[in-house]
């Protein structure tokens, strides 16, 4: 560091180069982000016109209100469930293209490529395929295994359709850091393990995922905010929050509330709580990867 | 006049001083060479003259300019890096002519000649179209040698420049070097850990040691009469040996005692007066011969046949000392042999200064007028 | 004895493991991977081509016979190409703008020493805390105050200022070696020239792979644009999607149609993805 940052003297120049930089946070980032927390304190009537301060009013009302209650939890379970499932399938899926000695470039690109799907696309084409009445998966899983589905009404099944769109498209970008952990790890061990015959499922849960930790606590932060914010174009094209709310997460209660229904000074109050609420996971996370990690 | 005067520099780093209190004087197109161990300030000396580190207290003076507070590219340096410095993305070539624009006002056909011209000296025509990338070590230390021959600097700063070259070609970029010095005659500090390199390309050599600077001299006298316990262990390979000894005067002579060994200096006389009976003799390898009867006993411990000589280590009256043997003497580890010194050659030093105290040389007084005793008593016999 | 056994048996058996590539349960885990991560597509792209009873013929996977027709109707009649323009010009606006804005930033983070210089990195990398959701509301309201609705401005302008670019080119700066940046010191080269000849061509990859995850990351934006483009000729792509669903003909739904225009969607991204994976794939520090 100390090398460089002697390079070039002039405090004047530096700040002139970071200008650009400073504008657009400024203006586009932490402006409307200490905005929202005013925001968060009034209430707007008649379509945005009028304000007036309520202190604390929206955040006892979301707080009281079982419907966004019920957004929160929904939010975290779905969370869960799509950290988790990309997570395990990325693992699966990177383990085994760092296993394969032929080909290897070819099945990596035929893996990572959903980095490059549109939210948006994944939405559609599983809003098509998965069709109660003209999905063809549907089709042939009412067929095979003998049940009725319907997620169109079936509250469960939209959240799980939800969350495998959800999985779909995170899948390649957990692939692409988890091959970078695993090629990072020393040939050496590689070697050990094989000289101790230690099998491959073993090496993977006692070697490789201690050693690629720090990548998976990345991961899972990086995933958890996907989950968050991410899914919102899925929603909106699928399930519109539907049926009853069964896939309304926060992300999409919190448009409803700003863009349909101009309940602004609420739907601030509703950025702050998922701002606060991804935060607070981040750190917890990174609290339990300092103390658990093995870096 | 493009000499390099600093005064007093220093520089200190957090609570490191890395160069404490440096007076250097490289003379108007000479080489000198700044050598030390790794860690004793002498790159920093070389990144203060360059402006790539400012100095804590003192001032550099560059052809009698004051540059002190000069930023680096108006200075007038060209400096060559260990690591060579190329821009991956750069033809030797462009390379070359990369900084010249911004650092001289030199036209392009100007800048096409000088090229050329550099690139004949260093011959490597053939290569100016080529990414490093395509270029063995030797050839990348070339062209960035090109580089700064192009830009016509008042002066040259070389920071180790052979260090990464392999013994054979290091060698062979030696000669070059200092046959291009001999050619251009431009004003240059070249700073190595290496000896060899510092003895075969310096007009002058300073030892630095610690931040310090221990000596400035050409290289025999160097090695000849050094001017510190640590200039004399540190120059020679391998270095002089030292050792503690009681010295006591012996009419004109002295007569230093340690162990069962004695060795007599020539007119040291009135040295052993003033050091109050101990001091630090000094012998080098090639200046102690095997001769039955000789004052000095030693029992080898290891021999080392170098094929020229047999370099012999073993103890002499408790001390570690090395003895530099023609080659196949017949001598082997466990032996004790006998060994006598050039009476010319011997040396002494302040046991707590490590300041040189006497040289028993005759024939040191001509090559410089330094004195040749310490606190300035220059008359010995 | 067994322990001379041991050591005897284990050498053959890298042997045989390197020589015998024995890898079959390894392939075929990776093709079904591979098939169920693509079978959507697969399908979307075999039922783009059929006509709207065919899409109805459930079990029906063969091509269609309405062939490339679905292609054409959507780019022209549903304004597709459209779209696919404003999309265009958006995610190249935000990428040339964006890497061009984090550069300068980075090269004042790397090269320059400067008061509140740890404040400022800290400033820029927070910023990943608060995606649009989180200040949609005013952000939005900022639009409509400075008449940007329904421009390109807004569009590309809250995107310009990037922590991961940011992050990623003083990482790579900081990594040029010391005796590069201080030769260009002595010579006395500007920090612009610097940037233009020295970091720039020596950060090609790392910026052609920003280029790629920036292209894709704005090509793919669906709720801002929602929001504050209003004028459906101004709309992106990904938007369009959803314009299309209303697609079709007495109740039934020309599903060929759409996905027809999903893979249209898809295609940009999956394109500079396939091209550009090198650079990509270096810069998530993945080198092939």
């Amino acid at each position: 560091m100390g090398v460089h940052e002697n390079t070039f003297d002039s405090t004047l120049g530096a700040y002139l180069l970071l200008l650009p930089t400073l504008v657009a946070i400024g203006a586009f980032l932490y402006y409307p982000s200490l905005q929202t927390l005013r925001l968060s304190l009034y209430k707007t009537f008649l379509f945005g016109q009028n304000t007036r301060f309520v202190g604390l009013a929206n955040f006892a009302e979301l707080l009281s209100s079982q419907t966004y209650l019920g957004s929160v939890g929904l939010t975290f379970a779905f969370a869960a469930i799509v950290v988790a499932g990309s997570l395990a399938i990325g693992l699966f899926v990177a383990f085994l293209l760092y296993e394969v000695s032929d080909g290897k470039a070819a099945y990596l690109v035929a893996a990572i490529w959903p980095y490059a799907l549109p939210t948006a696309v994944a939405g559609t084409v599983l809003l098509f395929l998965a069709h109660p009445s003209v999905g063809i998966y549907t089709h042939y899983l009412e067929a095979w295994f003998g049940v009725e589905l319907d997620w169109f009404t079936v509250g469960w099944q939209a959240f799980a359709v939800l969350a495998v769109a959800a999985i779909w498209k995170q899948v390649g970008y957990n692939v692409i850091f988890m091959l970078a952990a695993l090629n990072n790890v020393p040939e050496a061990l590689n070697e050990a393990c094989e000289l101790d015959g230690v099998e491959t499922w073993r090496r993977l849960v006692r070697v490789y995922v201690p050693l690629m930790s720090p990548t998976l606590v990345f991961l899972v932060v990086i995933n958890t905010i996907y989950a968050f914010f991410g899914s919102f174009a899925l929603i909106d094209l699928m399930t519109q929050g539907g049926p009853t709310n069964a896939t309304n997460l926060m992300i999409y209660q919190l448009y409803r509330d700003a863009f349909q229904f101009n309940n602004l000074g609420l739907a601030s109050a509703e950025s702050v709580i998922l701002f606060v609420l991804v935060a607070g996971l981040t750190y917890v996370q990174l609290r339990v990867s300092d103390r658990y990690a093995h870096y | 006049m493009t000499g390099i005067t600093t005064t007093d520099l220093v520089k200190r780093f957090d609570d490191v001083t890395a160069v404490d209190g440096v007076d250097l004087n490289v003379r108007d197109g000479e080489f000198l060479v700044l050598v030390g161990p790794s860690g004793c300030g002498k790159s920093t000396t070389l990144r203060l003259l360059a402006g790539l580190e400012s100095p804590t207290e003192g001032a550099v003076e560059i052809a009698d300019s004051d540059v002190t507070d000069t930023p680096p590219g108006d200075r007038d340096v060209a400096m060559v890096f260990q690591s060579y410095a190329l821009y991956p993305h750069m033809t030797a070539r462009e390379n070359m002519t990369f900084g010249v624009r911004t650092a001289t006002d030199f036209g392009s056909g100007e800048v096409d000649d000088r090229v050329a011209e550099a690139a004949a000296i260093l011959d490597i025509e053939d290569l100016l179209d080529r990414t490093p990338a395509a270029l063995s070590g030797g050839e990348q230390q070339r062209v960035a040698i090109g580089r700064a021959l192009v830009r016509d600097p008042e002066v040259f700063l070389m920071d180790e420049p052979l260090s990464n070259l392999d013994a054979k070609l290091r060698v062979q970029m030696r000669a070059e070097l200092a046959e291009l010095h001999a050619e251009l005659q431009t004003t240059t500090l070249y700073v190595t850990h290496d000896q060899v390199e510092a003895m075969t390309l310096g007009d002058r050599v300073a030892v630095m040691y610690d931040g310090e600077l221990q000596q400035v001299a050409p290289p025999q006298r160097l090695y000849d009469a050094p001017d510190t316990r640590f200039v004399a262990e540190f120059i020679g390979s391998p270095g002089m040996n030292t050792v503690e000894a009681t010295l006591e005067r012996r009419g004109d002579d002295a007569v230093a005692t340690w162990g069962s060994n004695q060795l007599t200096l020539p007119s040291a006389g009135r040295v052993a007066d003033r050091v109050d009976g101990r001091a630090v003799l000094g012998v080098r390898p090639e200046d102690l011969r095997q001769e039955r009867d000789g004052p000095l006993r030693m029992e080898i411990t290891v021999t080392e046949p170098l094929g020229d000589s047999l370099l012999t280590r073993g103890t002499v009256g408790g001390a570690e000392m090395e003895v530099s043997l023609p080659a196949r003497s017949p001598v082997g580890v466990g032996d004790a042999v006998s060994l006598a010194a050039d009476p010319e050659r011997l040396h002494l030093f302040d046991p707590e200064s490590g300041e040189a105290l006497y040289h028993s040389s005759t024939e040191l007084d001509a090559t410089e007028a330094e004195p040749l005793l310490a606190d300035g008593s220059p008359e010995r016999r | 004895m067994s322990h001379e056994t041991q050591d005897d048996a284990a050498p053959s058996a890298i042997t045989d493991a390197t020589l015998v590539p024995e890898q079959w349960p390894v392939h075929a885990g990776l093709i079904g991977s591979i098939l169920l991560m693509a079978s959507p597509l697969l399908l979307a792209f075999v039922m783009s081509t059929q006509t709207v009873p065919e899409v109805y013929d459930i079990t029906n996977i063969g091509a269609g016979s309405d062939g490339l027709a679905n292609y054409l109707e959507v780019l022209t009649t549903y304004e597709m190409a459209s779209y696919m323009l404003n999309s265009l010009v958006m995610s190249v606006v935000v990428t040339v703008g964006k890497i061009a804005v984090s550069l300068l930033a980075a090269v004042a983070l790397v090269f320059y020493r400067f008061r509140f210089k740890n404040a400022i990195f800290f400033l820029i990398l927070f910023t990943l805390m608060v995606p649009v959701p989180v200040r949609i509301v005013p952000l939005y309201e900022l639009m409509a105050a400075w008449g940007w609705s329904n421009t390109l401005l807004a569009l590309t302008g809250p995107y310009l200022a990037s922590a991961t670019a940011v992050f990623l080119l003083r990482q790579h700066f900081l990594s040029i070696p010391d005796s590069l940046v201080e030769s260009a010191k002595l010579d006395g080269v500007g920090p612009l020239r610097f940037l233009w000849d020295v970091l720039i061509p020596m950060s090609r990859g790392m910026i052609s792979g920003l280029g790629v995850i920036t292209f894709i990351y704005a090509w793919n934006q669906y709720l801002w644009p929602l929001i504050v483009i209003s004028d459906q000729n101004k709309q992106v792509v990904q938007v369009g999607m959803k314009y299309l669903q209303s697609v079709g003909n007495a109740g039934q739904t020309d599903w060929g149609l759409i996905m027809a225009g999903a893979v249209l969607t898809l295609l940009p991204p999956l394109v500079a993805l396939i091209a550009f994976r090198g650079p990509l794939l270096e810069t998530f520090g993945l080198a092939e």
